[in-house]
């Protein structure tokens, strides 16, 4: 196996290898340093490497474990972090002039979980500044989609997904106030999980949206990200929405199949190319549909009454709140945003009354799609209702309003994967988004799982 | 409350607006901001169609139920 092979490994194949002692850590590492020596130049992906620590922390795995001290499906597998998590004594940005020099004293709950496991860090990876959105930022370089290197590669966990789809790291954390997870995820061709809000700590998160942030895992298989979570779920006092709830094995649960497991598909907005979803990405989601029906799964109709409005609550509450966090430094560094900040002064055009509408609409929001989950098991759509955009500089304000399929889960807090489901004629990835109940990540993964193992996507990766 | 009953803000508000929460924008960024008031109008609109008014004591937390 060569050193690019390596990199593709998924992480249950390499840990397998690590636990056997036939994969060194050390050399895994390696592998990935020069893999981003050659590639990030074009990608992007990274912006602060740490590749002294990497190896430093790889040779002490790999030492742990020569010793009889293996800790796990983690130990040893180099991983990345959105330059939005804490990490001691590495800068940590937001992608920001505004934070450029900032070194934070601790970790974030998920890095500090993330090494707990034995994981290696690689590094800090590109993000659309302070995970709001847009192109330019006002530091570093934006990334470029390993697919096709003048497309976008989703964002805002833009570093992340394209890091995945370069073969650049084996997992990484990224967050979600919008569909961020998801959105690199149907870009990139890879897997990102948005889990229940209060699943996983935000703590040492720089936030966007009090109230929408999530944080969560991206890898290139579903099993992955099961391991992934595995590492970070759990309740966090330090992050007062972190819910106090058992969590189970999320790794048990994916060999169950989808037998029996009722999925509802809304047909009546997610996949109506008549409002603009583009019509390849339609048809790759409902072949999807047709393979989980032939693995035993039974399809019905569903509907989200309110469900097209849904981008506009969400836009109201994150930019609301996203302005809030941000005022003092609007007020006296504007300059040291990149265009981003245009999103920032929407929210002061909003006033305490359109803030509490939206949030009502959000509870409204949540009773149709717990009614609707009161008797299905599963939510499946089209994740994006067009393919990757081309890269370059975007909108001040990107979109608004408008057909989309990632805020309605944002807004409920449900859990939500998007796994990869095909290709446009054009070569670029699509994904299908699954949601599920309060929770119940383990349905959702063992859904996405069954479907990937009975199709050929996560396999491929771009010619680099 | 309908989209008639909360005065949606109109471009000529703008600066006002942003001025009110403390912030000082130049001329061209102004400029740039009025761009995206006809997205925010549409946003408030589609919000106020909805008419909540049977409710009472609708959250629990500001979050939905994630600690229920």
């Amino acid at each position: 196996m060569n050193a690019d092979d390596l990199c593709y490994l998924s992480i249950s194949e390499a840990a397998e290898l690590i636990r056997e002692k036939k994969l060194s850590p050390v050399e895994l590492t390696q592998a990935h340093i020069d893999r981003i020596d050659r590639l990030n130049p074009q990608v992007k992906a990274y912006v602060t490497r740490t590749d002294e620590e990497a190896l430093a922390r790889a040779k002490t795995a790999e030492a742990e474990i020569n010793a009889g001290r293996y800790q796990g499906p983690l130990h040893g597998i180099p991983v990345s972090f959105k330059d939005l998590y804490d990490t001691a004594g590495t800068r940590t940005t937001g992608q920001s002039r505004l934070f450029a020099d900032r070194i934070p004293t601790e970790d974030s709950a998920t890095v500090a979980s993330v090494k707990q496991a034995g994981a290696v860090s690689l590094g800090k990876v590109a993000l659309a500044e302070f995970g709001l959105g847009g192109s330019p930022t006002s530091l570093f370089e934006t990334p470029n989609n390993p697919w096709n290197l003048d497309y976008s590669p989703g964002g805002s966990s833009s570093g992340s997904g394209a890091a995945l789809a370069a073969g650049l790291c084996m997992g990484s954390f990224g967050t979600d106030t919008g569909g961020s997870l998801r959105n690199p995820g149907h870009c990139s061709g890879i897997v990102g999980l948005k889990p229940t809000l209060g699943r996983v700590s935000r703590f040492g998160v720089i936030p966007c949206s009090w109230s929408l942030d999530t944080v969560g895992p991206m890898a290139r298989t579903v099993s992955d990200v099961a391991v992934l979570l595995q590492a970070v779920a759990g309740h966090d006092p330090r992050d007062p929405s972190s819910a106090d709830r058992p969590v189970p094995d999320y790794s048990e649960a994916l060999g169950k199949g989808v037998e029996g497991l009722r999925i509802g598909v809304p047909r009546d907005y997610f996949f109506r190319t008549d409002l603009g979803a583009d019509a390849e990405v339609v048809q790759c989601a409902e072949q999807a549909l047709v393979v989980l029906e032939d693995l035993g799964a039974s399809i019905q109709e569903v509907s989200v009454p309110s469900v097209a409005d849904a981008r506009s609550a969400q836009m109201v509450i994150m930019h609301a709140e996203a302005f809030a966090y941000h005022r003092q430094f609007l007020r006296d560094r504007a300059g040291d945003y990149g265009p981003v900040r245009f999103r920032f002064w929407l929210g002061a055009l909003y006033t305490a009354e359109d803030y509490l509408q939206a949030s009502l609409f959000r509870r409204q929001l949540v009773r149709e799609v717990d009614d609707v989950l009161g008797k299905v098991d599963l939510i499946v759509t089209p994740t994006m209702p067009r393919p990757a955009p081309k890269g370059g500089d975007s909108s001040p304000f990107g979109t608004l309003t408008g057909l989309n399929f990632l805020a309605p889960f944002n807004l409920t807090g449900s859990p939500a994967v998007s796994v990869p489901c095909g290709f446009t004629s054009g070569g670029l990835p699509v994904g299908l988004q699954i949601a599920g109940a309060w929770f119940d990540e383990a349905t959702v993964l063992r859904a996405a799982h069954a479907y990937a193992q009975a199709t050929p996507w996560w396999e491929m990766h771009p010619d680099l | 409350m309908t989209a008639f009953q909360r005065q949606i803000p109109e471009e000529e508000d703008l600066k006002r607006m942003l001025e009110r929460a403390g912030m000082v924008l130049s001329e061209e960024d102004l400029q740039t901001m009025a761009t995206a008031f006809p997205s925010v109008r549409a946003q408030l609109e589609r919000l106020y169609s909805y008419n909540f008014d049977g409710e009472s004591y609708p959250f629990r937390t500001i979050f939905p139920e994630t600690n229920a």
